[in-house]
């Protein structure tokens, strides 16, 4: 073979990346949501989440629960946040780390219906069907982390989440997002949690499901939300903040003014999320898509979910942020 | 280099006329088992055919090509619609640029016979690649089957792809009206953003309104008779293959051809076709 020696200093490129935006416009979006977060501030319905803001130096007006959030709490709760997210399964080998750049998939829900797999009809989704679906989707070798795909429609819906993370348990070995409606479904769950782990400092040390906090655009954040996270932070249970808003409809038409209302609110829940528990892990998460203003409707396929996610993932990563973004 | 795609080649620079000559490495069959052998290769191929080009007619312009394939060795199949077709599009296009030249190529292509989700994501996927690269002329549009068949409902398909990419090249402005920050603080947390002056005045420019997708409640959908992308694409073809055709040539110029070329438009001619 012909001899090609190696060439000193040779740079290499891995991948292929996208640069979507400077980060000059990065800081403006930046300094935009710091101002949106103190001149116009953010509805807060949790009481408890009041009292935190109140006791960390907001601005709270306790009668409508408009919160303003001062620049440095904000700067330094992004700080506080780790970098790196460890998305822990049953055993090592199933751990996704979730960081910069890399990039994994998660299957998403919850979804209250499914199409027959065999009459190819659409219908409720029931048990049986969460199970399965769970089953096959930690066969799915492209899944890094599980997320409930299914609403159990056949039981008490006030509980129906404690199905979905024991059919979690039962049927996957990856790390799972659960949706939870309420503080004392999160506890169950965390008890079940445990008890899988083996005991709370197990838990503590290797986290084995993560749940979900959602704003509501523009700008609000309900009690459920709050309440939700604030007992997750104190469990030690991971967070992801996704917010989900509709240019046109509950945010701003262009993109760039969906990006500062989204950004002042999953920031506004990683300031609230850093006051109960520094360091507590915390993904930045997003399914904003489109108001298509000739119907009214959502539009979840448009090319703007796809330019939404891309500029999310950049803007998370400007924090040195975990991202989650919407795919298809 | 064959003698009749050369000899073609030759005679068209000879008389000034431009030339889209395709180079077409597939890696594993005509070319290295490997994307950067398969690309140097494909390089000098189009190499080889710049200074041949150059040699007959200096300053004739060119663009760089592409169809680079992978081949499928489980049973040799040519594979248009790989997604390493759509890698290697990337590739040659970044080289394009490093030469200077604009680039181009057969890409948004698939194996699917139908229109069916495979050919959506694989034109989708190859041209989403294409147009990221900056690739100046994408050939899309119409074709399944391995470029074997063409279909007026997938062109049609394409034709709605090839709007939503642009959308994707055209990243989102970071500017004082597009932040809008009065807007965000009249509206307000709890609020709306539908009413705003602001929306109207950026409502069409912003989000891009699909004409074949469908948007519409899934209760509508099937009000309508649940129908599929083929249907409302091809609701697309029939209007236009049903206007009447308004770019007729003259009767003078149809004359000439048809006095120039005896029997061509009655689609009777034999070569060599003799000037009358």
């Amino acid at each position: 073979m012909t001899i090609r020696t190696v060439q000193p200093g040779f740079s290499q490129t891995a991948g292929i990346g996208l640069k979507m935006y400077s980060d000059d416009e990065l800081q403006r979006v930046h300094l935009a949501t710091l101002d949106v977060l103190w001149h116009v501030g953010v509805k807060v319905q949790s009481e408890e989440a009041i009292q935190i803001f109140d006791g960390s130096g907001c601005a709270v007006d306790n009668k409508s629960g408009l919160v303003r959030i001062p620049a440095h709490l904000v700067e330094d709760a992004i700080r506080s946040c780790p970098p790196t997210f460890r998305a822990c399964g049953r055993e090592i080998s199933k751990d996704f780390v979730c960081e910069q750049d890399r990039v994994g998939f998660v299957n998403f829900g919850e979804a209250p219906q499914m199409i027959d797999p065999h009459t190819r009809q659409l219908r409720k989704s029931e048990r049986k069907d969460v199970d399965q679906a769970t089953r096959f989707l930690d066969a799915l070798d492209q899944i890094a982390v599980f997320e409930r795909p299914l609403t159990p429609s056949d039981m008490n819906q006030q509980i129906s989440c404690l199905y979905n993370i024991k059919s979690y348990y039962e049927n996957c070995t990856k790390h799972g997002y659960i949706g939870i409606n309420s503080v004392e479904n999160l506890q169950t769950c965390y008890q079940m949690a445990v008890a899988v782990a083996g005991s709370t400092e197990k838990f503590r040390a290797r986290p084995n499901f993560s749940t979900t906090c959602d704003p509501i655009s523009p700008l609000l954040h309900s009690q459920e939300a709050c309440d939700i996270m604030i007992e997750s932070c104190r469990l030690g249970i991971p967070l992801k903040i996704n917010a989900m808003g509709l240019a046109g409809g509950t945010t701003c038409v262009n993109l760039a003014g969906t990006l500062v209302t989204h950004n002042a609110e999953i920031l506004s829940m990683v300031v609230l999320g850093q006051l109960v528990q520094r360091g507590h892990p915390m993904v930045y998460g997003t399914s904003t898509g489109i108001m298509d203003l000739k119907t009214g409707l959502a539009s979840i396929g448009c090319p703007e979910l796809g330019l939404f996610s891309a500029a999310i993932a950049k803007l998370a990563q400007f924090y040195s942020m975990p991202t989650w973004v919407a795919g298809g | 280099m064959d003698v009749d795609s050369t000899e073609s080649l030759m005679y068209l620079v000879e008389n000034n006329l431009p030339v889209y000559g395709t180079i077409v490495p597939n890696a594993g069959l005509t070319a290295p088992m490997s994307l950067i052998g398969s690309l140097a290769l494909g390089n000098a191929e189009f190499l080889a055919m710049s200074a041949l080009k150059q040699m007959i007619r200096p300053g004739t312009p060119m663009i760089y090509a592409t169809l680079s394939t992978v081949g499928d060795l489980r049973s040799g199949s040519y594979t248009p619609g790989a997604v390493e077709t759509g890698l290697m599009h990337m590739a040659h296009c970044q080289m394009a640029r490093f030469y200077g030249v604009p680039s181009g190529g057969y890409i948004g292509l698939t194996n699917a016979h139908l229109n069916d989700a495979q050919s959506g994501y694989e034109t989708g996927m190859g041209t989403t690649a294409a147009a990221l690269s900056g690739s100046d002329m994408l050939n899309m549009g119409g074709l399944l089957d391995s470029l074997m068949a063409f279909d007026f409902a997938k062109a049609v398909i394409d034709n709605e792809i090839g709007m939503m990419l642009k959308r994707f090249v055209h990243v989102p402005r970071v500017n004082p009206d597009r932040l809008a920050l009065d807007v965000i603080s009249q509206v307000g947390p709890g609020g709306s953003f539908m009413e705003t002056a602001h929306t109207m005045a950026h409502m069409r420019e912003t989000a891009f309104l699909t004409r074949i997708a469908d948007r519409e409640m899934r209760s509508s959908w099937e009000d309508a008779g649940r129908p599929d992308i083929q249907s409302r694409a091809l609701k697309q073809v029939n209007s236009i293959l049903g206007r009447k055709n308004s770019n007729t040539i003259s009767n003078e110029i149809d004359t000439q051809i048809r006095d120039r070329f005896a029997g061509l438009v009655a689609g009777e001619a034999r070569w060599p076709i003799n000037p009358s």
